[in-house]
């Protein structure tokens, strides 16, 4: 097989003063990953490139890194499908942590943010008299969420975080959303108020970031829709500006077929003037601009149809 | 050879965005895309719905793919957040075992039914792979030669990968092609396949405006002239929301952000005014200036 050529981050806080990218002719074998280069290179090249890694089998979670822009883990990424679509094989550390050195990340944050969701039972409810039984439907909710390494590929992925390091950020959210749907968790732990609270899961843009990049096909994303599906239909969801807006959204449709655009932020805004202003302002410069108009808003369609429809889903249920 | 489509324009090209409504229907008429619109079909969902109950969000766009079965045609939207919430329904129902059956129980009462088949692409793909860039680029009449533009492609015409099935998410080309044959030069940047903030405008404000703010910077940085997206929920963020996002960031931006068909129509020779280039908050004059005077 041919030579591959590597491009790898390299940054020693201690010593460097900027960031650099060293480049390295590798030999290939067949069926290479990319993390067995990176101990060729850590063997008989450079001994002081930094990376973690563990059980080299998609099983520990250590060696999650970016490679040619993807989250992903170095174990599980062979180098001939790298080259298929680039010349080089580019490789970063994880995004959104803060760098150790070369591609090591500090999980710090990773874990305080798991902390935060409580992810137990909580140890003071009284012990069942025999074993906690589930049914395999009941294991089938949480299953995803499970299989979860913690290898924090989501997390580097993830959009919101990139802006906002208060956001609770998809690991630690998927992990909430698999005790608080735990069948035997009468007595989770789980702190809807945080949940609920600034970064929490109304602060999630659904860009589907966390499910393409996560390895084990976790679906991060998907756990904090039913966490926000949890906190609409028991708990105390309903009254966060998320809330309000999906419950507004459902009405608006119910009632019109299609979404009142005009209402909507006037409805989940209210009473935050300061906000409404900033809104009402773009809407006035829209308006000069022809691009709303002061009519009335118009229902589709199949309204009739769509009110039956969820009446009948509502029976179903 | 004619293309058909049962149309679902989405309720932004009707509402905030009339201006993607207008254009579209110009340029599909210069392309010989037969549009028959669905006027009766729900909202898709949008992403926003599937947040309180999916089987709800379920039948609604079966009732859509019952619509478009009943007239024998693939539908086709201009907006990425419905093509991606219709091919996710789509999935849902496809994979799920007995949600055929559970959402057609339902539509039974309303005298329809979901036969399982229904085909949803968007403008974009029907531009690559029915149109042909090769067509595409014969069709053009002022190429928009020495524009530098940023495809901004947004989430939900990417991800998940295996039910959008185009483009790789992390390398997507689907749009940067599309600009090359309309003449224009694709300004490559990171952000062009990140989230553009619009669903958390409301929720987080500065988280929303920041991540807009971040993706207009780049593209400014990289020597864009303008943006362009298949997405108008993306385009309500980055045009709508741009000089506040600018605030958000700490520095002036001032990027025109057109629609895909806006900018397809423009290098077909339609006029700027039909188009409604003159709709957008941040203005295309300049723009506008510097395309007429490298012609």
């Amino acid at each position: 097989m041919d030579d591959a050529i590597f491009q790898i981050y390299r940054y020693d806080p201690d010593g460097d003063r900027a960031p650099r990218y060293d480049r390295f002719r590798v030999p290939l074998r067949r069926g290479m990953t990319v993390l067995e280069v990176l101990l060729h290179l850590h063997q008989w090249v450079d001994g002081s490139l930094a990376f973690r890694l563990s059980c080299r089998s998609a099983v520990c979670g250590s060696c999650a890194m970016r490679i040619n822009g993807r989250h992903t883990l170095a174990c599980m990424t062979q180098v001939s499908e790298v080259l298929k679509t680039a010349p080089i094989v580019i490789v970063e550390p994880l995004e959104n942590l803060p760098l150790l050195k070369d591609l090591v990340v500090d999980m710090g944050t990773f874990w305080s943010k798991m902390d935060a969701v409580k992810p137990w039972q909580d140890p003071t409810a009284p012990s069942p008299e025999g074993e906690r039984l589930q049914s395999p439907m009941e294991l089938d909710r949480i299953e995803r969420e499970s299989t979860c390494i913690h290898c924090g590929a989501c997390v580097s992925s993830c959009t919101v975080l990139e802006v906002d390091p208060r956001f609770l950020a998809p690991a630690a959210l998927a992990k909430a959303k698999r005790h608080a749907c735990d069948s035997r968790a009468e007595s989770a732990g789980t702190p809807w108020d945080v949940l609920n609270g600034p970064g929490g899961i109304w602060d999630c843009t659904r860009c589907m970031e966390c499910v393409h990049a996560c390895p084990k096909d976790v679906r991060p994303m998907e756990a904090i829709l039913e966490l926000r599906r949890e906190a609409l239909a028991s708990l105390s969801g309903g009254e966060t500006v998320g809330g309000r807006h999906v419950r507004f959204f459902v009405e608006s449709v119910t009632r019109d077929g299609v979404l009142d655009e005009r209402a909507l932020p006037l409805q989940i805004l209210r009473g935050q003037w300061l906000r409404l202003f900033g809104l009402i302002r773009t809407g006035i410069r829209m308006w000069w601009r022809g691009k709303v108009t002061l009519g009335p808003h118009h229902p589709v369609r199949e309204v009739e149809t769509m009110r039956r429809i969820v009446a009948s889903v509502k029976e179903q249920r | 050879m004619s293309l058909r489509y049962a149309y679902y324009p989405g309720c932004v090209a009707k509402g905030n965005c009339p201006e993607l409504y207008q254009s579209m229907a110009l340029v599909a008429g210069r392309l010989g895309i037969d549009l028959v619109e669905l006027k009766k079909a729900p909202c898709t969902g949008a992403g926003v719905a599937a947040s309180q109950d999916l089987l709800l969000v379920d039948t609604y766009n079966a009732l859509t793919f019952s619509m478009a079965e009943e007239m024998g045609l693939p539908i086709l939207t201009i907006c990425s957040t419905c093509v991606g919430s219709m091919r996710q329904a789509e999935a849902r129902i496809k994979e799920t075992p007995g949600r055929l059956d559970q959402v057609n129980r339902v539509l039974r009462d309303q005298g329809r039914r979901y036969g399982g088949s229904a085909q949803i692409t968007h403008f974009l793909w029907v531009l690559l792979r029915e149109i042909g860039l090769e067509r595409l680029q014969r069709e053009v009449r002022r190429p928009l030669a020495g524009l530098r533009i940023a495809p901004f492609y947004g989430c939900y015409i990417l991800r998940p990968a295996g039910i959008m099935g185009v483009d790789d998410p992390d390398h997507p080309t689907s749009l940067d092609r599309v600009i090359r044959a309309l003449g224009g030069e694709p300004v490559e940047y990171t952000g062009k396949s990140r989230c553009c903030g619009f669903p958390i405008l409301l929720e987080n404000e500065a988280a929303s405006l920041a991540m807009t703010g971040n993706h207009l910077a780049e593209a400014v940085d990289r020597g864009a002239d303008l943006m362009v997206t298949p997405c108008p929920l993306c385009h309500m963020n980055l045009d709508l929301q741009q000089s506040r996002a600018a605030r958000q960031i700490g520095r002036p931006l001032d990027l025109p952000v057109l629609h895909l068909p806006q900018l397809v129509g423009l290098a077909l020779g339609i006029p700027p005014k039909p188009l409604g280039l003159s709709r957008h908050l941040v203005s295309v004059r300049g723009l506008l200036k510097r395309a007429t005077r490298r012609e």
